[in-house]
């Protein structure tokens, strides 16, 4: 039944039982008693009228105090004329949009509201709603407390799969501010077409299904790229029903990073054993060949000659396992260098007599200038590294092998170089890495990959450079510093 | 060689090593007794009294720089130190523990047969009252009239020149480290200046050596020091 907005109902926070409403009413008559929305009817000057139930429980208000402009009280006083100007907006015919108020009930507390104002279609008058926002409000509130010092990019999106809120990282991350990110949808976040398709669909099935999705991705920030983990997480209201999603944007790419790093190791040391043990196999199976034959062969000279392969490939095994060691003890950091003052010429005759190349006469060109300074070098690690150098030229390359040294850039070269084929270019970087081999040529084995590490240790380095005669060319460099004075 | 068969007590934990070393030095004459440890060594040093000992640095014992300094307390019987190739700072603890030489491992056969007549010959010729000469290639060097002469001209050399070849012909053969070499020619408290070493080294190569590029006699020892080479 009507009661007319003056009759006397329930007083402060009491709903009046029946509300007074204007005679031409369309709408049904239980819409208006039993909504859930608050609403106003208002006439054109914005005079209430009538109130339903659900407005007096909001706002405490008892139906014939809302009369005039009574039911304006229930506003805070900063949110009136926002409301106002929708009033006047929809009496002149117009939709405007929602707006979001602060209701101040008579019972005290403070909630929100969205207050939306429409023509009632009769022209005369309008009505205000009031859909209580409260719970939402305070979530997002929660929300951004509790997002806005997290390193993670936070989203909170509304069942249309548009932004209700953004924290402080997802702005970095987007490169614009929270504010701008309200209203977009991820299409708009300036994210790759493939990527956001794949975003989008996760998060439809979030709030289709209710349940977590999510994914991995790169995303392009400037010229770099980082690594998103993103979780799209329903959020089900008191029913169940999923009206929001947060998508959390967390940056894996050191994690991400790090498992390359570990599958590259991986792979290098699967690499490593293949390569390992198909050096040791040859050899190997060199001597077994040799010590089977010498049980049936009875001819002297041809058991001096399966005794010099014993011998020979025993010496092969011996400086592979030699290598092997350094190289893993340079990588795991327990080769520390002991730097010296060392002469040029010495460091080469050693690495000839430790190389164990009998080179022949004219094999070998040795032309170092004499008046070369002292390096400060480690002797032994140094001869190691022109030892591997002359015997990859001898085994690799062809005769003769030429060893120079030069002086500049604050640096002495010894370049070692043979006149064989050269390093394919396809090689000459990959060539410093253990086992790699050339097609159809022998395994080079540590030996470069070896030198390099031992170069580096002591603060020198080690390239292929282009040879003029067309052989592999290695240049070690070494530091050069100044030397004390040697007194006469 | 000394019609007595000489006597090389080997010392190695590695039963084929022991094997295959002792079946190599019989064929070069030697009579070989073998040792698998430290305190086996020490025992057999000492009952069979060896003309040289051939002496790994890993024993599962005791470190053979151990048996060394031991060995020392009562004899002078020459010490061939046997060692990893990445280990100069204990080859230079072994001589300085009292070795007269060492090899690295994995080393010939043949370089080892080599050390053990070196030193046993210098064993032989170090006796009290030894030719105050030592010759190598075609210089003689006098260490009782300091002089030296190259293909029987005199080679100028300055005090420190000639001081530095003394340290090395009066133990001809041997290595000595860069620290005794500079304690010698100039005196304590110049151990770590290895580049006067370096200079000097070149020095006496350029005035020595047929090709001082590639010395025969006057031979450098990475990280260790230098030896001369008879």
């Amino acid at each position: 039944m009507k009661t007319p907005v003056g009759d006397p109902g329930g007083d402060g926070g009491e709903a009046p039982e029946e509300v007074a409403r204007g005679a031409s009413r369309g709408a049904p008559e239980t819409v208006w008693r039993e909504a859930p929305v608050g609403a106003c009817e208002l006439d054109n000057h914005g005079r209430c009228r009538a109130v339903n139930p659900a407005w007096s429980g909001m706002t405490g208000i008892a139906a014939d105090r809302a009369t005039g402009d009574g039911w304006m009280r229930c506003v805070h006083p900063d949110d009136r004329a926002a409301a106002r100007a929708r009033v006047a907006q929809a009496a002149a015919g117009g939709s405007p949009a929602a707006v979001p108020v602060r209701v101040v009930p008579r019972t005290g507390g403070g909630r929100w509201a969205e207050l939306t104002v429409r023509p009632t279609g009769h022209g005369a008058g309008v009505v205000a709603m009031f859909v209580d926002t409260t719970d939402r409000v305070r979530r997002e509130q929660e929300l951004a407390a509790i997002a806005e010092h997290s390193p993670d990019a936070v989203l909170r999106l509304d069942a249309n799969r548009r932004i209700v809120f953004a924290n402080a990282a997802q702005a970095r991350l987007a490169g614009f501010s929270p504010s701008a990110h309200a209203g977009r949808t991820v299409w708009e976040l300036g994210l790759p077409e493939d990527l956001v398709v794949a975003l989008d669909a996760a998060v439809g099935r979030a709030l289709r299904t209710g349940r977590r999705e999510d994914l991995e991705f790169p995303v392009p920030v400037g010229a770099d790229s980082v690594w998103l983990h993103a979780r799209v997480v329903p959020e089900p209201d008191e029913e169940g029903t999923v009206r929001h999603v947060l998508l959390v944007s967390r940056d894996v790419t050191e994690r991400r990073e790090a498992e390359d790093a570990l599958r590259a190791r991986d792979a290098m040391q699967s690499l490593l054993v293949r390569g390992v043990s198909h050096e040791f196999r040859a050899p190997l199976a060199a001597i077994s060949a040799a010590a089977d034959a010498l049980e049936r062969v009875p001819q002297e000279e041809r058991r001096a000659e399966l005794l010099g392969a014993i011998t020979e490939e025993t010496a092969r095994l011996e400086r592979l396992v030699a290598n092997l060691l350094d190289l893993s003890r340079l990588e795991g950091g327990a080769l520390v260098p002991r730097l010296d003052w060392c002469a040029v010429d010495e460091l080469v005759t050693g690495a000839r007599r430790a190389s164990g190349v009998a080179f022949r006469p004219g094999e070998l060109e040795v032309s170092l200038d004499p008046e070369h300074p002292l390096v400060r070098a480690d002797q032994v690690l140094t001869e190691r590294i022109l030892s591997n150098l002359l015997r990859n030229a001898a085994i690799h390359g062809a005769p003769p092998v030429r060893v120079t040294s030069a002086e500049g850039d604050g640096v002495l070269q010894l370049a070692v170089e043979d006149s064989g084929a050269g390093l394919p270019e396809e090689l000459r970087s990959t060539a410093f890495a253990p086992f790699v081999q050339g097609a159809g040529r022998p395994g080079i084995g540590v030996g470069l990959a070896l030198a390099r590490g031992l170069a580096e240790a002591q603060g020198g380095t080690l390239v292929a450079a282009p040879s003029p005669g067309g052989g592999a060319r290695l240049v070690l460099s070494l530091p050069l510093v100044p030397m004390p004075e040697v007194p006469e | 060689m000394t019609s007595v068969p000489q006597r090389v007590l080997v010392v190695d934990d590695e039963p084929h090593i022991l094997r295959g070393l002792s079946a190599s030095l019989n064929a070069a004459g030697y009579q070989v007794t073998g040792a698998a440890t430290a305190e086996e060594a020490l025992r057999a040093a000492a009952m069979r009294t060896p003309d040289v000992v051939v002496l790994d640095l890993a024993l599962p014992d005791a470190s053979g720089l151990e048996v060394c300094r031991r060995l020392r307390e009562w004899s002078q019987v020459p010490v061939i130190i046997v060692s990893a190739h990445d280990t100069e700072a204990d080859k230079i603890a072994a001589l300085d523990a009292g070795a007269d030489d060492y090899v690295t491992k994995p080393y010939a056969t043949g370089e080892l047969l080599a050390r053990v007549r070196a030193v046993t010959r210098r064993a032989a010729t170090a006796a009290p009252g030894a030719a105050p000469q030592v010759v190598f290639g075609g210089v003689v060097v006098d260490l009782a009239l300091r002089s030296v002469t190259r293909d029987g001209a005199p080679v100028r050399l300055t005090p420190r020149e000639y001081d530095l070849l003394a340290e090395l012909a009066r133990h001809a053969g041997r290595v000595i480290t860069h620290p005794a070499l500079l304690r010698a020619a100039w005196g304590p408290g110049y151990e770590r200046e290895t580049h006067y070493l370096r200079v000097y080294m070149a020095r006496l190569r350029g005035k020595l050596e047929d090709d001082a590029s590639d010395p025969r006699h006057l031979v450098t020892e990475a990280g260790v020091g230098y030896r001369l080479q008879l």
